[in-house]
């Protein structure tokens, strides 16, 4: 007995890689690498490619990246939608968050239970038929330009403008920002509330000097969940913005419909990628730097 | 109008903090129950009392964060019930002292100087020399977790004393410390109180804490103040039966008064009768019932030596060649040794249970260690009529 227990410690030492440990973790390696790796790998690889009379063929040419980043249109499409996706980041921000300390602070916890089942709602429908809703409420006969129209104004053109595209980056982020923000806030910890209030601070500078920093880190995922769905939103600028000028995701679109441009449409996410991956890992990093 | 308010407070001399009639409800349970309580200026108070009894909701309706449900509270002769936290200089120091993780030491120290609108360079330096009377500002850009408990405690005070207030509150403040700071940390509070001349209101549990810093101490029980007194006056002359519990190491006994001679008494208690004086302005009746404490430091003690038929030793010099007013055969039952005091749990022949608190060096002196340190050990316990405190 005891010599056995020995071999199996001995065992574990030994060999460097724990099977049972292995065994679990497998299913999540192989999908990431199926459905992850794999097709950003090909992705890549594909914006080497060329198209040969509306056939894709293997290839390793820096053609598509050059034709691409040459296009002055392409910058354009992209700082647009850079612009646009940080704007929709801010707006959110600032929408949801006096939303979500009212949540966190000023309800009972059960009303707040309710309130974040509320906020899931939204997800059960499809995002497309509330951004189509959207048009009956934006339309120039619309409900709003009716309301409007009662008191002697507008009627306004709110449909496939800036406007348009924002109010539907805000159907999609605006319930999951409420929802991260919410949470981090009603964790900070009271005590240093009171402790702030104690020393001077009113409602306004303790929420700027103890609120806001505690809750920083989960503020900041918020942002940036608002900024990765928003920029790489299509339904939006598409039906609610009119598509032009077109937003990277509508490019996408545009250049595989138009001569089965697969190549350069990779390119594109490809770019796109590379630009969320680094604000991702620049907003993280800022959210937990250290202070010295 | 307000002037001629100040001068009439003068005049009146009143405290600098009253509390009168302050009741305090939580939903249907009474935290703070019709209190009165007036602190002067200057003083060290310690509001003592086990966990429940209302004295930090006391405090926290002096700091604001709790409003009287009913009565008032006067700070400098005006009412500030109604006044909000941010409103009133009244610093806490907190039990888990609250000091903000996000912002470096002297960040913390500044924040109290910067909510009220000081510019800059004032702030940096008043907090400075703040730093420095606490003997931490080598440490002032670091961050809070950078700093050992004491530091934090130093970072704390520094935080909540540098808008000059004219009172300082502090809820437990030393409560997480270890037992060789707490000493330290109690020096420094003492003499920074006596340095500042401002008034100092202390919570605690811990007796010792509240017993080595205050000037007066306030018992509290279920929301009630049980006494008010100095250190000293809670200790001996206790005004009820939960301070005589609550203040600790003191026999509580209970019986009817048997017989009186002018002053002295005979109590029928629990273990026997005892010999007691009657304080002078008590008017008793035969029979009546009297609460009864002995101070466990009061009692003095020698080993029963049946067996060599050889006088008793006496322990405690002072009483040992005065015959003993009362004199009870014990079994010794545990004794446990903190420092230099022992305190031995001894139970009578009645079955009452009996704490004595003894120098070890006063027990060396009979050999009682060596010889007489089983459980189980008959020995006599006496104690003077003097020491016996007969409860209002």
């Amino acid at each position: 007995m005891k010599i056995n227990t020995q071999k199996k410690a001995v065992g574990r030492i030994g060999s460097k890689v724990d099977g049972y440990a292995l065994t679990w973790r497998l299913p999540v390696i192989f999908w990431q690498l199926l459905f992850f790796v794999g097709p950003l790998l090909f992705t890549i690889a594909m914006t080497f490619f060329l198209v040969k009379n509306y056939r894709m063929t293997e290839a390793f040419e820096m053609k598509n990246w050059v034709k691409m980043m040459g296009k002055g249109y392409f910058w354009d499409s992209y700082f647009l939608t850079i612009g646009l996706a940080s704007l929709a980041t801010v707006v959110a921000s600032c929408l949801a968050f006096p939303a979500a300390y009212a949540l966190a602070f000023k309800v009972s916890e059960n009303t707040r239970r309710w309130a974040i089942f509320f906020l899931i709602i939204p997800f059960f429908t499809s995002y497309l038929v509330r951004t189509f809703s959207w048009y009956v409420i934006l339309a120039e006969s619309g409900v709003v330009n009716n309301v409007l129209g009662w008191v002697g104004l507008g009627p306004y053109t709110m449909l496939n403008t800036k406007f348009g595209t924002m109010v539907g980056y805000m159907t999609l982020t605006l319930p999951l920002v409420i929802i991260l923000q919410t949470l981090p806030i009603a964790n900070v910890d009271r005590r240093l509330v009171e402790a702030a209030q104690n020393l001077g601070a009113n409602g306004f500078w303790t929420i700027v000097k103890v609120i806001i920093p505690s809750a920083r880190v989960g503020l900041i995922i918020g942002a940036v969940f608002c900024f990765i769905l928003s920029f790489g939103d299509f339904v939006s600028p598409y039906y609610l913005g009119g598509s032009k000028p077109p937003t990277l995701p509508i490019m996408i679109i545009d250049t595989t419909k138009s001569g089965q441009q697969w190549p350069r449409a990779a390119v594109v996410a490809v770019i796109m990628m590379v630009t969320l991956m680094v604000v991702a890992f620049a907003s993280i990093k800022y959210a937990y730097r250290k202070k010295s | 109008m307000k002037a001629t308010e100040e001068i009439m407070g003068d005049m009146h001399q009143e405290p600098q903090i009253v509390f009168e009639n302050v009741v305090k409800y939580f939903g249907d349970v009474a935290a703070v129950q019709k209190m009165n309580l007036s602190i002067q200026k200057g003083e060290f108070i310690a509001i003592m009392g086990s966990s429940g009894c209302g004295k930090t909701t006391t405090l926290r309706m002096l700091a604001g964060m709790e409003t009287p449900t009913e009565g008032e509270i006067r700070l400098n002769g005006e009412r500030i019930n109604e006044l909000k936290p941010s409103e009133r200089n009244t610093p806490m120091v907190w039990q888990s002292l609250a000091l903000f993780p996000f912002l470096n030491v002297i960040e913390n120290v500044e924040f109290g100087l910067k909510m009220r609108g000081i510019e800059t360079g004032e702030r940096r330096r008043r907090a400075l020399e703040w730093l420095s009377r606490m003997e931490i500002e080598e440490f002032a850009d670091r961050s809070i977790d950078q700093l050992s408990g004491g530091q934090r405690q130093r970072v704390a005070l520094a935080r909540a004393l540098v808008t000059e207030p004219p009172v300082l509150l502090l809820d437990e403040p030393l409560s997480a410390l270890d037992a060789n700071l707490v000493v330290r940390m109690q020096g420094v509070l003492s003499r920074l109180q006596k340095e500042l001349g401002i008034t100092f209101v202390y919570v605690t549990h811990s007796q010792s804490e509240a017993f080595a810093m205050a000037d007066r101490v306030v018992i509290m029980s279920k929301g009630v103040i049980e006494q008010i007194g100095t250190p000293q006056e809670v200790y001996r002359k206790p005004a009820s039966q939960f301070v005589a519990n609550f203040v600790g190491s003191n026999n509580i006994l209970s019986g009817s008064l048997q017989s009186m001679d002018g002053s002295s008494v005979t109590i029928d208690t629990e273990i026997g009768l005892v010999q007691a004086n009657l304080p002078v302005d008590r008017a008793c009746l035969q029979g009546s019932h009297l609460g009864l404490v002995i101070s466990a430091d009061a009692m003095s003690l020698s080993v029963d030596d049946d067996s060599s038929n050889s006088s008793r030793t006496h322990i405690n010099q002072t009483h040992a060649d005065q015959p003993s007013d009362n004199q009870f055969r014990c079994r010794l039952i545990s004794e446990e040794f903190v420092g230099a005091m022992v305190t031995l749990l001894v139970e009578t022949d009645s079955g009452f249970e009996l704490r004595i608190q003894l120098f070890q060096k006063e027990l060396d002196q009979i050999g009682f260690s060596e010889s007489a340190s089983n459980n189980g050990t008959f020995l006599w316990v006496s104690w003077s009529r003097e020491s016996v405190y007969i409860l209002p």
